[in-house]
């Protein structure tokens, strides 16, 4: 081939960091602020037990983000996360006690749960054109439904010891839960970067029609990555159960919100195409830490409800503005 | 001219519910030819061309490579055979960035674990990208930026680096001067002829005689589903081939 005419030092690579990173700044700065003020406003807060206190219990909200960010990704969004977290608890705690399995077994049938929901919901997306939002939300009351007709509303207890270690073990100071959040995290990470799969929920995500055309089976992505959030929630669902020692159908009611919030003030468009892990891990520790801040300054639980809503408004609203202003610029 | 054609699409009909988009038509492109192909809004160009992308699967019909019968069921099919498209929105993916919107779909990976891990082998589909736009001569400095923030020339180059990625023998070329301006015009039929030079067969479809009859090497006109003519350029002129379009001709000129 005649010709590089272009000199090659006007090609760049590798990667420039670009606008994403100024924005994960900017939301780092956020997450200092509000570390600063709740330091000063309460002594508690500034602490390593308190820092390994918020981790610890928001592992799972950490786990049920990396699911949503994938399934906001692709445009698409799923309602169910705190309802087949409560299953995949409630199935764990059932089959240990009830069914005579083993603690692995129920764990593995308990991840099995939660995936399946994923894969009945994804199906109709896929396959049936359902919008995710309409089957996301008939799965949120059949696995909350089905969770509550097994434990009959009420809490499944005498969970065998070894199966503490999931939920309230810890190796050296680091909390079970938090390292296998950490892994889940790095796991997600690694599929958006670094595979092909990660590549097309982008693509998906950015411009549906192209990405069927460039030969992407768009249906068979949306398939997988519902059963990936369904999984995170089984996999978050397990952790609350050898946490609280219990199979209970009412848990993660809120999960959904925080989760939510946290994807969303991670930086990822609801529009899809946009969005990182990275971003999602900062989302989670500011809701975390607010939402800690907000218990240790004494706010009640149902006001915080209400806090966390006004900062997804707050969330969108900036990153609307944000938009805007950048079309405006060009 | 070599005597054998790349692509021949013989007898090609097809109808959609009581509409016959296509009637027995009959098309041809030899190797590194540039083929314009014209008519006006329904006179079945974009069905003939999905039918030879696999978009569109003929009813009846034949469609014969390098003079061997060949089956084209969907895109993929077709882009084995070394058939792109390049479509009129250019359909790249904004978000994601040059090099990821050239390959996307045909990622290139590096192995492990005996190929049940696949990596994304970035480095590669980099500066293979780099390649591809100097080839062009295209005007990008950047294969990391993403495409929305990309012009709209720039953008079309950016489907034109993708369509001649993977080793295109014919590129079928959707109306690829509609949202150009004088300028961009000027650059993507020189890339055309830069193309042809290269040993790549282009059809272009185009309601633009100018551009045409400035790359082309041959032309043909359907109408309402049939071919009513075809001439070569050097011995026609836009006038002649807008009668063409318009009112077809009785004895098809076709040999």
């Amino acid at each position: 081939m005649k010709g590089k005419e272009v000199a090659p030092g006007l090609l760049q690579y590798p990667e420039k960091k670009g606008v994403g990173w100024v924005r994960r700044f900017s939301t780092l700065i956020g997450l200092v602020l509000i570390c600063l003020v709740l330091t000063f406003t309460s002594k508690h807060f500034f602490s390593f037990e308190n820092f390994i206190n918020v981790l610890l219990q928001n592992a799972n909200i950490a786990i049920l983000a990396v699911g949503l960010t994938l399934v906001i990704l692709l445009g698409e969004i799923d309602l169910s996360v705190g309802g087949v977290e409560a299953l995949g608890c409630v199935v764990a705690a059932w089959m240990m006690v009830y069914g005579g399995l083993g603690v692995f077994p129920s764990i593995l049938l308990a991840l099995l749960a939660g995936t399946l929901c994923g894969l009945v919901s994804g199906f109709f997306v896929a396959y049936f054109r359902f919008h995710s939002f309409v089957s996301t939300l008939a799965m949120m009351g059949i696995a909350r439904g089905l969770a509550l007709i097994y434990t009959h509303g009420a809490s499944i207890y005498g969970l065998p010891d070894s199966f503490r270690f999931m939920g309230q073990g810890a190796i050296g100071f680091i909390p079970v839960p938090v390292l296998i959040a950490a892994v889940v995290l790095l796991l997600a990470h690694l599929l958006l970067t670094q595979v092909r799969l990660g590549n097309h929920i982008y693509a998906v995500g950015g411009n549906l029609e192209a990405a069927r055309l460039a030969g992407i089976n768009v249906g068979k992505v949306k398939l997988i990555v519902l059963s990936l959030s369904g999984l995170c929630s089984g996999l978050a669902g397990v952790i609350m159960a050898s946490r609280l020692n219990s199979g209970q159908g009412t848990i993660g009611e809120t999960d959904l919100l925080d989760a939510i919030a946290s994807v969303i003030i991670g930086g990822t468009s609801l529009m899809g195409g946009v969005g990182t892990i990275p971003g999602t891990i900062l989302g989670v520790l500011i809701i975390s830490v607010i939402r800690n801040g907000l218990n240790l300054l004494g706010v009640s639980s149902f006001w915080q409800m209400v806090a966390i809503g006004v900062i997804i408004i707050c969330a969108v609203l900036i990153e609307e503005i944000r938009r805007k202003l950048q079309e405006k610029e060009r | 001219m070599p005597d054998v054609p790349l692509v021949e699409m013989k007898g090609i009909s097809k109808t959609f519910g009581a509409v016959k988009a296509l009637q027995n038509v009959n098309f041809e492109v030899m190797p590194a030819e540039i083929v314009g192909l014209v008519g006006d809004n329904a006179a079945g160009k974009s069905t003939l061309m999905k039918v030879l992308s696999g978009a569109y699967i003929a009813d009846q019909g034949e469609i014969w490579m390098d003079g061997k019968k060949v089956h084209i069921s969907d895109p993929v099919d077709s882009r084995k055979l070394g058939i792109e498209m390049l479509y009129q929105n250019f359909a790249l993916a904004g978000n994601i960035n040059i090099y990821q919107n050239i390959f996307l779909g045909r990622e290139l990976t590096k192995d492990y674990l005996g190929g049940v891990l696949k990596i994304l082998d970035k480095k590669t589909m980099a500066t293979r990208s780099v390649d591809l736009i100097s080839r062009l001569k295209i005007d990008i400095h950047q294969v990391t930026k993403r495409v929305k923030e990309l012009s709209g020339g720039q953008q079309q180059s950016v489907a034109i680096a993708r369509v001649i990625a993977f080793n295109a023998r014919l590129i079928i070329m959707d109306e690829p001067t509609a949202n150009l301006g004088i300028k961009e015009v000027g650059r993507l039929l020189d890339l055309i002829r830069r193309l042809k030079e290269e040993g790549i067969s282009i059809i272009f479809i185009s309601h633009r005689m100018d551009d045409i009859f400035s790359v082309g090497d041959r032309v043909i006109v359907l109408k309402r589903g049939k071919r009513v003519g075809m001439r070569q350029i050097r011995d026609s002129s836009p006038k002649e081939v807008v009668r063409l379009i318009v009112a077809g001709e009785l004895e098809e000129g076709d040999v």
